[in-house]
């Protein structure tokens, strides 16, 4: 390797952040326990007898509590995405990456994984010591208990996945009696493994290569929205100091170079080079300085949740168009859904023609077949009546004298409708599904009966 | 491999094995770069905006490998790049029997219990009806319709006219074995278009039709010289030979006068083929119960 010659790919370093103390990481605190809390919990709660949250995907049906999305109402969920992308732009227009320091689950499970490494390893220059020493008892009992419990989180993580898509009752039964499906048991083990790489090895690797959101939140980035920066006009020059000397008069800023807000980054970058794009706005950095400032008997806030505008003198104003624009946009996404999913037809029809002839010619009129495909979105059995409009004289037979559907089922009708003979060429009929008992629950469909 | 020629197996299997090499051999030596830490690509866009050239992470190279490693043996487990298949043995065909094998295996049991009863008992198993319902909609319903209803030369299951008759047997035959129908054209024997009218005439009056009555005496005396051996003195048919009954107005190939005078002239052969290779026993006595189960 000549000295021209550079590493296009880079050796990885692992980061040791120093565990912090104080607002901020107690925050993150109650946010890990409260997602995890209701990860771990929703797949066990219980709605009418069946699993409250269960994303029944041979069954081809999502439930989630009182709500059963059928694969007709798939947009639902793609209305519910566009929502929560929605309103990831209005809090980073608000305050930056609250989703990434709080609440995004990288960060949720490598906080609990990096918890797990302190509580057994001990604190960031223990296991940088550990790390670099040679093999030993010591070394291998503490490496061993941590790596066998980051693989029982994520095999706990692994099954309540699953347990989202497969009846977790069920799905536990069968692993603990070993005899699970092969491909529920395949997913278990994936996202066991995916779980213990992620949050054990990859860590903020996956903030700064693969995530998207990292590289465009920028783009929803102004200068009044909140961000964690370091106040140079505060801060510098900084330099090492005796304690209670009075550093202003020896022309020294507020910041005394403890590199403490860079020991205590888990994506490692120094906050004080500025905004940069690593940053997954935590705010550990800040607990670490005020910390420090604390001791120091300086003002805390060196490092800050601030904005741009402020750092420079500026007014922030929480009210500009970017901000009114998204929220206006959330909130009218919020009401469409909703008005859709109150109301939701609970029942559906499709209109399948017949295959064998276009038209049939009988002795007292003209025949069309179709078959209504009926999809009770209810949770209760409907017995429905269909009706026909467009023609002058129908008449519909239907074979099967029966049309009750149970709850959540989809059946088929065979229906031969039957206008008179002087009927001509193709026209447009409607076919209308009523439930018997209430009428509220109807569809109609649009069908073409053809004659000669 | 369908080439005609195995010049085209090995080139392909040249081509992606060097394909292959090529990549990795490209990623391996340009693991260094001449470009330093913190340099920019050189590229400047809207006058100052540069581009840092930083290096990947090394685990992004091993991803690499690892996918030619994992297509290297995707290729060869899989119908890829060896001349007779993959190791595996893996074919659609084979994939296709396997499943159809699971699936038979998995409804044997409810078939078998099924097969121990007779069309009649089936048509008033509401269970087996449903089955033998989607059988129907799967075997039947292309030509006789969604409704049973059938099609122009397509019988009507739903009616009460039956042309071999509505035993179980009969039923079960006309399902397994199939039924050739012919009506031979008679037009020269009876002597030309003027005395096929006169027969389609005197089939209408049989089925009550009010047409002109010395046509219909006419057609009388043809009648019994030729229609009588399968059609019946009475025209009500013959179920052993499969001759229609003329007196139901049920028409399978048409009712109007001209359509009548066509078949007698013409004649028609019909065809229902034989479903005991497709369907099997059992499947057979469930559809023969589906169609009793419409005259109930």
């Amino acid at each position: 390797m000549t000295d021209t010659q550079h590493q296009l790919y880079l050796q990885h370093e692992k980061i040791y952040p120093r565990e912090v103390h104080g607002k901020f990481a107690l925050f993150r605190l109650l946010g890990v326990v409260g997602l995890l809390g209701l990860y771990f919990l929703i797949p066990w709660l219980d709605w009418n007898g069946r699993q409250a949250v269960l994303f029944d995907l041979p069954g081809r049906k999502f439930f989630v509590f009182e709500l059963v999305i059928w694969p007709q109402d798939l947009y639902f969920l793609a209305a519910l995405l566009v929502i929560l992308g929605v309103s990831l732009f209005l809090f980073t227009a608000l305050a930056g990456r609250l989703w990434c320091g709080f609440s995004c689950p990288q960060t949720v499970w490598t906080e609990v994984f990096l918890w797990i490494e302190r509580r057994v390893e001990g604190d960031r220059h223990k296991q940088m010591r550990l790390d670099r020493g040679g093999i030993s008892v010591d070394k291998f009992w503490r490496k061993s208990v941590k790596h066998v419990a980051w693989l029982a989180v994520s095999l706990a993580t692994a099954v309540t996945f699953v347990g989202y898509f497969k009846p977790i009752d069920e799905l536990l039964l069968e692993l603990l009696g070993l005899s699970l499906h092969p491909w529920p048991l395949f997913w278990v083990f994936f996202f066991t493994v995916a779980t213990y790489v992620n949050a054990g090895w990859l860590r903020e690797q996956i903030c700064l290569y693969m995530c998207p959101y990292a590289r465009f939140q920028s783009a929803m980035f102004d200068a009044d929205t909140l961000i964690i920066s370091y106040d140079p006009r505060r801060g510098e020059p900084r330099g090492g100091r005796k304690r209670g000397i009075d550093h202003r008069a020896e022309g020294l800023g507020d910041c005394i170079n403890c590199k403490m807000c860079v020991q205590a980054c888990p994506t490692g970058i120094d906050i004080r080079d500025g905004l940069q794009y690593e940053c997954i706005g935590c705010a550990a950095c800040v607990d670490a300085c005020d910390g420090i400032m604390e001791k120091m008997n300086y003002p805390k806030g060196l490092i800050r949740y601030t904005t741009e505008n402020r750092l420079n003198n500026k007014q922030s104003k929480l009210v500009r168009p970017r901000s009114v624009a998204y929220s206006l946009v959330l909130v009218a996404l919020i009401a469409g859904v909703s008005y859709g999913i109150l109301n939701r037809s609970l029942v559906e029809v499709d209109i399948l023609r017949d295959r064998n002839v276009l038209y049939r010619e009988v002795a007292d009129g003209i025949e069309n077949v179709f078959t209504a495909r009926i999809l009770n979105k209810d949770q209760q059995a409907h017995e429905y009546r269909i009706e026909i409009d467009g023609l002058d004289s129908t008449a519909i037979l239907i074979d099967e004298a029966q049309l009750i559907v149970p709850a959540g089922n989809v059946a088929d009708a065979t229906l031969t409708v039957r206008a008179n003979v002087e009927t001509q060429g193709s026209q447009d009929i409607v076919i209308r599904i009523t439930a018997q008992d209430n009428t509220e629950i109807s569809a109609e469909t649009v069908a073409k009966f053809i004659a000669p | 491999m369908d080439f005609t020629s195995q010049f085209w197996v090995y080139l392909i299997f040249l081509v992606t094995v060097l394909s292959l090499v090529f990549v990795v051999v490209l990623a391996y030596k340009n693991r260094h770069t001449s470009s330093a830490a913190n340099e920019t690509t050189g590229h400047v866009w809207d006058e100052d905006l540069t581009e840092y050239d930083n290096p990947l992470p090394l685990w992004w190279l091993y991803l690499l490998y690892l996918t030619v490693i994992f297509s290297a043996v995707y290729l060869v487990l899989y119908p890829g790049i060896l001349p007779n298949g993959g190791l595996l043995k893996w074919t659609q065909i084979g994939q296709y029997d396997a499943e159809i094998a699971t699936a038979n295996e998995t409804y044997a049991a409810t078939l078998a219990a099924y097969g121990q009863s007779s069309p009649t008992e089936l048509a008033k198993n509401a269970q087996a009806m449903k089955t033998a319902a989607r059988l129907f909609s799967q075997n039947c319903a292309l030509c006789h319709g969604a409704d049973a209803r059938g099609a122009p030369g397509i019988p009507n299951l739903r009616d009460d006219d039956w042309i071999y008759g509505n035993t179980e047997e009969s039923i079960l035959t006309t399902i397994l074995d199939g039924r050739t129908g012919v009506m031979p054209g008679w037009g020269q024997v009876l002597g030309g278009r003027e005395a096929s009218e006169d027969v389609a005439n005197y089939v209408l009056h049989l089925s009550g039709e009010v047409v002109n009555t010395e046509s219909v005496n006419r057609g009388k005396e043809k009648y019994k010289t030729v229609c009588i051996a399968c059609h019946g003195v009475d025209g009500k048919g013959n179920q052993l030979l499969g001759g229609m009954n003329l007196t139901d107005r049920v028409w399978v190939h048409g009712g109007e006068f001209e359509q009548i005078v066509d078949v007698i002239e013409n004649g028609v052969t019909n065809q229902m083929p034989a479903h005991r290779d497709i369907v099997g026993e059992t499947k057979a006595k469930l559809l023969a119960g589906y169609v009793i189960s419409f005259s109930n």
